[in-house]
């Protein structure tokens, strides 16, 4: 057996770098919430930097840190019961449509549908359905079989159609936005007032 | 196999027809396969909208930290020294 080789400090940091993007979007989109994933993101670093003997060199480091990103944010999960929070800047966000006749999604409705899956649904189709990810790929990340895997993007993804075609939500995520909203319509109605 | 081709003979015209001015606005979803195609790009979209963003500096500032504690530690020899 070949002893692993570790990577040199400065191609480590290197490649850590390189993977901090995947893992502001594999997070931002777990979490539904830009905060919550950017701390996320520095655990995952700080981890992953502790870690470093165990990387070895010539394998894929987006998938080793995604693997300590999940590990943390279901864990952290578990013990704080961790709610959802939408980031209210990209809540009206309009993601871009397949033909222009057709109604785009809203960023908050498919955020709002992501966080109605459960975790196992959610992470399967960001991975391959939002991240491009192979079956293989996302079933290495989250430790389960290729065949598990393909049945939880299957499901997650009729799971959102469902989700959003109906435009049911649960009331808590529709009363956060419902609440934001009511806020901004008396500001800009106020400001109407003051200067029609 | 039957059902397809029902749907086949009715559609050639039917709700090909667009230009009769009528926009179906109150009904949000054409099909299976246009919330399908929807759902598709739109995750896509999700995720590589923050693949564009600039990196935090904060981020860049932690690793630059961890590299300069590691090269200290290394000078040092002293691995109690970090707290």
């Amino acid at each position: 057996m070949n002893k692993p080789q570790a990577l040199p400090p400065a191609q480590f940091k290197q490649q850590l770098t390189e993977a901090i993007p995947h893992l502001r979007a594999f997070g931002r989109s777990l979490s539904g919430d830009r905060d919550v994933a950017d701390d996320l993101v520095q655990d995952t670093l700080l981890k992953a930097w502790a870690a470093r003997d165990r990387f070895i060199a010539g394998t894929s480091m987006r998938a080793w840190t995604f693997v300590i990103l999940r590990n943390t944010f279901f864990s952290s999960m578990r013990r704080k019961k961790f709610s959802a929070n939408y980031d209210e800047l990209v809540a009206e966000r309009i993601l871009s449509a397949p033909a222009p006749q057709q109604e785009p999604l809203h960023l908050a409705d498919l955020q709002r549908g992501l966080m109605e899956l459960s975790d196992d649904q959610r992470e399967a189709i960001i991975l391959v359905g939002a991240g491009g990810y192979s079956y293989e790929e996302a079933a290495d990340i989250s430790n389960c079989a290729v065949g598990t895997m393909k049945s939880r993007v299957s499901r997650a993804r009729k799971a959102l159609e469902a989700i959003l075609e109906e435009g049911r939500f649960t009331s808590a995520s529709d009363g956060h936005d419902n609440l934001t909203a009511t806020a901004l319509e008396n500001i800009i109605g106020a400001v109407e007032k003051i200067a029609p | 196999m039957t059902s397809q081709d029902k749907n086949h003979a009715d559609t050639s015209e039917s709700s090909e027809s667009v230009d009769t001015g009528q926009t179906s606005k109150d009904m949000p979803v054409k099909s299976k396969e246009d919330m399908q195609e929807r759902l598709g790009l739109g995750l896509k979209d999700m995720y590589s909208s923050v693949l564009d963003e600039p990196l935090p500096d904060d981020m860049l500032a932690l690793l630059d930290q961890l590299e300069e504690n590691d090269n200290s530690d290394v000078n040092s020899s002293r691995p109690d020294e970090n707290e």
